[in-house]
């Protein structure tokens, strides 16, 4: 199995956000939850925090071997440097920006724990080979921290595990510009079909600290996280989710947390127009729901939005109200 | 020298069709010319089937049209081919779901009854003078001889292409190259690529089919779409810049995408 190390925390921009200790201390007890292995944190977090909560693994990112002396307690420690030194529980990290350094990586055979971060443009290349020599030039398993600016550090770090990578690194929601972890423990989970330890349904709790932490709203379509990610509006896809969920979910919404949703708008079909009803513990002959289904249409081109429950039970009223009337006029 | 390659923008389409958004008849003409301006090679402009309201965009994005090839999306029927042939699109696009789970779960039919209903739609659309394109709804979790099955039969009647759908974001980049150079290789038809963004793998998805020779790439601005979206166009863009040549200016699809956001804000 692998490893994850989460660079969340050492991501978070304590001098802008202000985050409190205890808002730190949180996330600190929810990312082992969500897959982190260790939880790596900076002098400044460790400080703001004070005392860490027991349980999850820490490793401490510092800048010198002074700072391993002066905070000695730690298993592990992330240090940007390429000398082996005397400290053999150091993760010596390297950054490598162009795939054509990996071969003069050699150099640094001798390191022992080694974790390369960049290599943002590895899928514009043969990305295969250039994984297996990176995995070929050192003794002990590379932690891989791809970096997004290529928007591939998910994808790269998922086929890093895939050739047989052992230890990779990623951030919450991708912050710092790293592989999102969110993303890879759910592919691991669904499309490796790994059986993983994690409980991905605190991942509304966990985007909730994460928000009130950076002050930045997750983006309502955001992979995994998007709060409208299970909202249905097309006719197919509601139809085809109402027969059989799989048709158009990659996975039940209940794993992250969430539940699915219908709305009715301008591309929803009569199917929506009957679920919609069901939910509202209606069924009107469909006649009505054609007719509703026309006004519906109408009102979000005009509105240029799905349409909110009140707004679709007043059409329900109406459609229904002017039908009465035919009938008795 | 970069490989050249065709971007099938599909913002007015599936973008479009992502719950909470509607774009009016006004929005979709300016939006489809400015993606003609641009240089995009296709959008696929809409569902004429949902109406009149589509019907009148479509019709109007056909008479501004520059450039660009302009496509109507359609579900494997024939009336839905009649509403799209009422704004005489460059392009009819049929979209067959061709998954068990589509197949048998959704439409509740079979494999034979798909190919026959496919083969009919395809017919009635050639046989009208139209370019067809034929899109394999939830590919990636569909038996891949099925697919090639599918192609050989769509190329001998005379198909464009074939998209290649990953309706619910499942695939990898390994995943999409080995299947992408083994349609390509048994079918001998141009693929086009469809990626969804359920895990974040959209972006280099679709580079990784386009790498192993997929022709088109379907994206959307924002990447605005089903659930967590389709391939973001910008980032596509922008991550294929150095090893793809797909026409565009990064600055000039920039100002798009600035339009499409002020339009989905108002």
């Amino acid at each position: 199995m692998f490893k994850i190390i989460d660079r969340t925390l050492t991501a978070i921009k304590l001098e802008e956000d202000y985050p409190t200790g205890e808002m730190l201390a949180h996330m600190c007890k929810l990312l082992p939850r969500l897959g982190a292995d260790y939880i790596e944190i900076s002098v400044p977090v460790l400080e703001r925090i004070g005392e860490l909560p027991a349980e999850p693994k820490y490793i401490l990112k510092v800048d010198n071997i002074e700072d391993i002396k002066r905070y000695h307690t730690f298993d592990m420690y992330v240090l940007k440097s390429k000398d082996k030194g005397q400290i053999d529980r150091v993760i010596h990290e390297i950054q490598v920006n162009d795939v054509r350094e990996i071969p003069m990586l050699s150099r640094y055979q001798d390191l022992t724990n080694v974790r390369i971060t960049g290599l943002d443009e590895l899928m514009c290349t043969e990305y295969g080979p250039a994984m297996k020599r990176l995995k070929e030039t050192f003794k002990t398993p590379v932690n891989l921290c791809p970096q997004n600016s290529y928007c591939c550090a998910t994808a790269i770090a998922l086929e890093w595990l895939l050739s047989g990578g052992k230890s990779v690194s990623a951030s919450f929601a991708g912050i710092g510009g790293y592989a999102v972890l969110e993303e890879l423990m759910m592919a691991v989970k669904v499309i490796m079909h790994k059986k993983i330890n994690v409980d991905l349904s605190i991942l509304p709790e966990a985007t909730m600290i994460y928000e009130t932490i950076t002050k930045r709203k997750v983006s309502y379509n955001k992979a995994v996280l998007g709060e409208n990610i299970f909202a249905v509006e097309a006719g197919i896809h509601a139809d085809g989710i109402n027969k059989n969920p799989l048709t158009y979910e990659p996975y039940d919404p209940k794993t992250v947390g969430k539940c699915r949703r219908i709305v009715v708008g301008k591309h929803s079909g009569t199917s929506a127009i009957k679920i919609k009803l069901k939910e509202k513990g209606a069924k009107l002959p469909d006649s009505l729901i054609e007719i509703i289904l026309e006004n519906v249409r109408e009102e979000s081109v005009i509105k240029r939005r799905s349409l909110t429950d009140i707004e679709f039970i007043r059409i329900v009223k109406e459609v229904v109200r002017n039908e009465k009337q035919k009938i008795y006029s | 020298m970069k490989n050249k390659k065709y971007i099938v923008d599909t913002t007015l389409r599936d973008g479009e069709q992502s719950a909470g958004i509607a774009f009016d008849e006004k929005d979709k003409v300016k939006l489809a010319k400015l993606m003609d301006e641009i240089g995009i090679y296709q959008i696929e402009a809409g569902i004429p089937a949902i109406g009149n309201v589509e019907k009148r965009a479509l019709l109007k994005i056909m008479e501004n049209r520059k450039n660009a090839l302009i496509s109507a999306w359609n579900r494997m029927n024939v009336e839905d081919i009649k509403h799209s042939i009422e704004c005489s699109p460059d392009i009819i696009h049929i979209s067959a779901p061709v998954s068990y789970v589509q197949i048998y779960s959704k439409l509740r039919k079979n494999k034979q009854w798909l190919r026959n209903s496919l083969m009919e739609c395809v017919y009635y659309a050639l046989d009208k003078g139209y370019k067809v394109t034929v899109g394999f709804e939830d590919a990636s979790r569909a038996d891949i001889s099925f697919i090639v099955s599918l192609g050989v039969m769509l190329k001998e009647m005379g198909v464009s292409h074939i998209r290649y759908a990953d309706t619910v974001g499942v695939l990898t980049p390994h995943n999409i190259a080995d299947v992408t150079r083994t349609i390509i290789r048994l079918t001998e038809m141009d693929v086009e690529i469809h990626g969804h963004n359920d895990f974040g793998m959209a972006v280099a998805n679709s580079l990784e089919a386009a790498k192993n020779g997929a022709k088109y790439i379907d994206c959307t601005f924002l990447g605005i779409g089903e659930r967590a979206g389709n391939c973001d166009f910008i980032k596509f863009i922008k991550s294929s810049d150095s090893i793809l040549d797909c026409g565009i200016s990064k600055k000039e699809a920039l100002e798009v995408q600035k339009e499409v956001y002020s339009l989905l804000k108002s």
